[in-house]
């Protein structure tokens, strides 16, 4: 909407799904807890069932905008505008999130990484025809342990570097958005951490780990230099990783 | 250049309106030109300041960031119905709600503008503050929460302060 | 039931909240009626450009155009835009209303579209076709002041249009023989006032009257009507402009702009009400910028830390063209040494001409500069000097003996600086006290392992009340209720309370018995309007004026019904007591009834006018301290703990001259950590929303602490002072001096640039010695618990 009143979007359509019954479901199903696409980022953030069965999700959304804001902001309409720096494109790439897609003939499952490993000047629709809807996203139930820790310019404005560190039965994922333009997956980060577990992890060793882990180059924009998102990755992963850690042991 | 227009209608503070608007006319513009609703204002125009923010069927949204067609049915509260946002009656020689006395006796405002969409967010940020409060392992310490919320608004004037030891004031 | 009086001095809550707070005040936007047409000014994207064409034809038959206007259709001599602080000598880079010819910044008036709604006007707006011819631009004063660098006005032969020079005493000799000498350079970044209400105006007929109503969301309608008289032709007296409901000012509304022109040219053109409503985009270009300057500054210093002189000389970035006042910000480098004795002195401004929007007073005027470099060299000199920066600024205050101080410098619009009084060691005593500056030590070494804290002090020594004389009208209603008709446009900072605050305790009566307007150029004609720090001082002297003025027309009213002079009449608490007599008192509105009775106008006799005239103006003055912590991982600043010992003279409402302190302070902390206006490398703004500039919300404000201390002024009867500015004035200050006790002495800060956003701390942080510590990398082995 901001995109369209600055008039730098102009659709031809647009089509409010608002209305459209039974998207705004959270269910468990047997290995996933499915979202659909109405499921509103509150909505999420305050569900039990979120909390006990995908470690890391609530604590990602509580740093999504402001409570305004989650409560009419979808999750994912989030995921899907992929903005760069954006906290849950990421983490739904390192938790091993699926979109359900719907087309007018078909109904597939994608990961989501194929969607948002993808930068995109207005969002990771575009990689999807103009008649496709992503209708659900698939959520692997991993109960755990989770740290999130972000930076920003000023609390509350636009993330510049975050990251998420899950542990579950002793498997570490982390996510980290706003150093390349496209959220991360780090599993040479996860592998440093796990090692040194419960002890914190280096941070030289984390910012070499983060080295093998990016997908393009590092991403810069007029709020922070690409050096500045390089430099305080590994540091924010670091504080991300602590939190886990007292969590695990709580 | 063509473009679609749709009826609309919906009920804005208790009071129905109705008219024919574009597709692409905003919620903000819907309810201060169509429902004289001249509390709603709009400072931003992008979704930022949360100077415009209303209650639609119950719910805070900022009226510049929604179509007056998406709108079409709802039941739209502005600052005019404070007092059913709060439920607490307006009371005393100026007709104030608790939030908004408190306010002035914090002194919480000076050139107003960002304030009525700030007491529309407040409102309903204090019922979900209290129904969260309600359930078994709250996690949000009461200042903590309260500057969660803030986060989504703006103001030049008052340096903030006086807003939170008002919004303080009246949460239990 | 009649109440007491409200006494100067409470903390009176407001009577402008239940309007504000239950959404019915009447903002220019709430002005805005059905058939009035809907004005969209269409605007340069060039920074530098000639204008090869302007083509309507695109639009010229759609029926949804109700007109157009470029500089070819405004009448002809149709002048330019004021500026009220030149000098004799000043090049005339006045504005015009659209550009013509050339254009000299992006975002510059270029023609106007009217339509019969917004999204209308707006669809016309983009399909009109503009040709450019760029041009070389100049984007900053360096750049600027080069031999051979373009050009704006060629015809006068440099891009430097004003100058202004001081001095006191003999720095040269000073300089000589110091004992150190400290250099530094400032650059100072381009913000805005911002505040929450866009600016807009409306012109539309005046029924019955057929005069011409302009509304504006202006802090001076006087100004604008006597603007709009010379520039459209039209006489005064067909002329009523008001200020509605303003929500926030802070110097940007104190300018006349092209739109403010310009809807009132449309109405007598197409013979159509006109609205133009700036949306948030286009006020990053389309309303004025402030603060850009860039100093050097040197200071003397003798072996016991004594500033013997300090000189600055400063470049104003001004942009493309005056405003109202330009030159003013840059002109208070005459401010420079504040509250400090520094007996030689030196300063020199220049208003350079760069391809921006145009720069005009923001809160503070040019003293959140000033103040921000003086305060850098007096922590440079303790440190040079090895003193306490406490310490160092006890040696170099003007001390309470020496007042009145004249400084021996002039600024514009007031003259002669003479300080009138304040008690500055007072003013540090309490706020180290407030602040807990001699326990920091202990503080700082409790700090947690990678984040550092650091305490910074600033002391703002502030001018108030400029600008003028400042009428009131007072007089009776039927009712026998009090109106005050004031020039005191209000834009958020309380004044109709405080001045039926101050009018009830001066004269006797309930406060609710008093009505006060503002705003309206009939009521108040010739006023200066809001700025300066001055509404509740020169709007509360001018008040009491005119209650004495208005008691003395009772009395002789009184006398009159009573059949005796006036001297046996005495005013007591809103009543007419006749001396020696057992006659009930008469209240105003029993005087108005039985003046009724025997043919006499209560209400004709009882309308008086007063003018304060205006005195040399009052210096308030402030001493800051903040307390932030610095996240060295992340580069992240907070500002703690803030206190204020703040001297307005007498206050009239301590509540809202709190409301005014911490407003400022959290406006100068947004300057210093958060705010930036960015441009691309060929003039265009990057800044087109919040989300590019970040303004500060709640979570960063920080914990407060406020003091006050009274020194009257010894200037007007009511000895009251501005309070107004002197908040944001010291804030930018009391930051960085923190910021770079925070980063420690080793640790060089670059000269007062703004923001500090945690990518320019990491660089200052990463430069610096021992940075290997502040990257953490010390935990190799494992030693360090994470922070959280």
């Amino acid at each position: 909407m901001p995109l369209m009143a600055r008039r730098l979007v102009r659709p031809e359509l647009v089509i409010d799904i608002n209305r459209i019954a039974g998207l705004d479901a959270i269910e468990v199903l047997a290995s996933h807890i499915r979202m659909g696409a109405l499921v509103r980022q509150e909505q999420a953030l305050r569900s039990s069932v979120v909390r006990e069965c995908v470690a890391g999700l609530a604590e990602a959304l509580a740093w999504v905008g402001n409570p305004v804001v989650r409560q009419r902001g979808t999750v994912i309409g989030n995921l899907v505008a992929n903005t760069p720096g954006s906290e849950l494109p990421a983490v739904a790439i390192a938790l091993g999130a699926e979109f359900v897609v719907r087309h007018p003939d078909a109904e597939v499952t994608v990961p989501a990484a194929a969607l948002l490993g993808v930068a995109n000047l207005f969002g990771a629709g575009k990689g999807l025809p103009p008649e496709a809807m992503v209708t659900h996203v698939l959520w692997p139930r991993r109960p755990g342990a989770a740290g999130f820790y972000e930076v920003a310019r000023r609390d509350g404005h636009a993330p510049v570097v975050s990251a998420l560190v899950t542990m579950s039965n002793d498997e570490c994922r982390v996510a980290v958005s706003g150093v390349c333009a496209t959220g991360l997956s780090c599993p040479s980060m996860a592998r440093i951490i796990a090692r040194d577990f419960p002890q914190p992890p280096s941070a030289s060793a984390l910012a070499g780990a983060l080295q093998d882990d990016l997908t393009g180059p590092v991403y810069g924009d007029a709020h922070s230099s690409a050096r500045y998102r390089l430099d305080v990755a590994p540091l924010v992963s670091r504080r991300a990783a602590g939190l886990m850690a007292l969590r695990a042991v709580a | 250049m063509s473009e679609e227009w749709h009826q609309v209608s919906m009920t804005v503070d208790d009071v129905p309106r109705r008219a024919r608007v574009r597709a692409r006319y905003l919620l903000s513009d819907f309810l201060r030109e169509q429902a004289g609703a001249g509390g709603v204002h709009v400072a931003c125009g992008h979704g930022v300041c949360g100077a415009c923010t209303v209650a639609v069927d119950g719910i805070a949204v900022r009226a510049c960031l929604m179509l007056a067609v998406q709108a079409d049915g709802a039941h739209v509260q502005t600052v005019a119905s404070l007092s059913a946002l709060e439920g607490a009656p307006a009371s005393g020689r100026d007709g104030l709600t608790p939030l908004q006395a408190a306010f002035r006796e914090h002194h919480a405002l000076q050139c107003g503008y960002c304030t009525p969409g700030l007491l529309v967010s407040t409102a309903l940020f204090m019922s979900q503050h209290k129904a969260a409060a309600a359930l078994p392992g709250n996690p949000s310490p009461r200042r903590a929460a309260i500057l969660d919320h803030l986060n989504g608004h703006l103001c030049r004037c008052t340096g903030y302060a006086n807003i939170i030891a008002a919004i303080e004031s009246v949460l239990p | 039931m009649s109440a007491a009086p409200e006494r100067f001095g409470q903390r009176i809550r407001r009577r402008e909240d239940p309007v504000l707070l239950t959404g019915q005040g009447a903002y220019l936007a709430n002005l805005i009626r059905p058939g009035m047409a809907c004005m969209r000014v269409i605007r340069s994207t060039a920074a530098h450009a000639r204008i090869k064409r302007i083509d309507f034809t695109p639009i010229a038959a759609d029926p949804a155009c109700l007109g157009t206007l470029c500089a070819a259709d405004l009448p002809t001599g149709v002048g330019t835009l004021p500026a009220m602080d030149l000098a004799a000598d000043s090049a005339p880079a006045r504005q015009r209303i659209l550009a013509d010819g050339t254009t000299r910044f992006a975002g510059e008036p270029i023609a106007v579209v009217l339509a019969t709604d917004a999204y209308i006007a707006e669809d016309l707006a983009e399909r009109v076709i503009v040709e450019y011819e760029p041009l070389p631009t100049v984007m900053d004063v360096h750049t600027g002041t080069q031999s051979n660098a373009p050009l704006l006005y060629p015809e006068f032969g440099s891009n430097i249009v004003h100058q202004t020079a001081q001095r006191v005493g003999d720095p040269d000799a000073a300089f000589a023989a110091a004992n150190t000498i400290i250099e530094e350079e400032f650059s100072f970044r381009r913000l805005i006032a911002s505040p929450l209400e866009t600016r807009g105006a409306v012109a539309m007929l005046e029924p019955d009257t057929g005069r011409y109503l302009v509304y504006s969301s202006t802090q001076i309608p006087q100004v604008l009507r006597a603007e709009l008289a010379r520039l459209t032709g039209v006489s005064l007296g067909r002329l009523r402009v008001l200020a509605p409901r303003v929500g926030g000012g802070f110097g940007c509304k104190e300018a006349i702009y092209p739109e403010e022109i310009l809807v009132l040219l449309a109405l007598q053109k197409f013979g159509r009400a006109v609205y133009w409503l700036e949306d948030r985009a286009e006020s990053f270009s389309a309303t004025v910028h402030g603060r850009e300057e860039h100093m050097r500054v040197r200071a003397a210093l003798d072996r016991d830390g004594v500033v013997t002189a300090v000189e600055v000389d400063c470049l104003a970035d001004i942009g493309a063209a005056y405003s109202l006042f330009s030159n003013t910000p840059s002109a208070a480098v005459a401010t420079l040494r504040g509250p400090y004795r520094i007996p030689h002195f030196r300063s020199r401004a220049r208003s350079v001409v760069t391809n921006k929007t145009p720069l005009n007073v923001y809160r503070g005027a040019g003293y959140p500069q000033v103040t921000l470099a003086m305060e850098r060299i007096m922590d440079l000199a303790a440190a040079a000097s090895g003193l306490d920066r406490a310490e160092i600024r006890r040696r170099n205050l003007l001390q309470p003996e020496e007042f009145p101080v004249d400084r021996g410098v002039s600024y514009p619009g007031c003259g002669a600086i003479v300080y009138d009084s304040g008690n500055y060691t007072a003013l540090l005593a309490s706020t180290l006290e407030a602040i807990g500056y001699d326990g920091f030590g202990a503080r700082r070494a409790q700090g947690k392992e990678d984040v550092s804290l650091g305490l910074g002090l600033s002391f703002v020594v502030e001018m108030t009340s400029g600008g003028g004389a400042e009428p009131a009208r007072l007089r009776l209603s039927s009712n026998g209720r009090l109106q005050l008709l004031s020039g005191v446009t209000a834009i958020g900072q309380g004044t109709e309370t405080t001045l039926a605050q101050i009018l009830s305790d001066h004269l006797g009566v309930a406060a609710d018995t008093i009505d006060v307007v503002a705003g309206d150029t009939d009521d108040s004609p010739d006023a200066p309007g809001t700025f300066a720090s001055r509404g509740a001082t020169m709007g509360g002297n001018a008040a009491c004026q005119a209650g004495d003025a208005f008691v003395l027309e009772a009395r002789k009213l009184a006398a009159e019904i009573r059949e005796t002079r006036p001297e046996h009449i005495e005013w007591k608490d809103g009543m007419l007591i006749e001396r020696g007599s057992s006659h009930q008192p008469l209240t105003l509105s029993t005087l108005v009834s039985q003046a009724g009775a025997l043919g006499l106008a209560a209400t004709e006799r009882l309308d008086v006018t007063a003018r304060f005239e205006d005195t040399p103006v009052s210096f308030a003055s402030a001493c800051h301290a903040a307390v932030v912590s610095i996240d060295h991982a992340t580069g992240v600043i907070r500002v703690l703990d803030y206190a204020v010992t703040h001297d307005c003279g007498r206050i009239a409402n301590p509540l809202l001259v709190d409301g005014q302190i911490m407003g400022g302070v959290v406006q100068g902390l947004g300057g210093c950590l958060f705010e930036a206006l960015e441009y691309s490398d060929t003039g265009l703004p990057l800044t087109q929303s919040y989300m590019d500039y970040i303004l500060p919300t709640a979570a960063t404000a920080p914990r407060f602490i406020l003091r006050h201390i009274e020194t009257p002024s010894p200037l007007n009867p009511l000895g009251m002072k501005g309070a107004g500015e002197a908040g944001c004035s010291g804030a930018g200050a009391a930051i960085v001096n923190a910021i770079a006790d925070a980063l420690g002495p080793a640790i060089a800060l670059p000269g007062g640039t703004g923001p500090f956003t945690p990518g320019v701390v990491r660089d200052i942080l990463r430069n610096a010695e021992g940075l290997r510590n502040a990257e953490g990398l010390r935990d190799a082995h494992g030693k360090d618990a994470p922070a959280c």
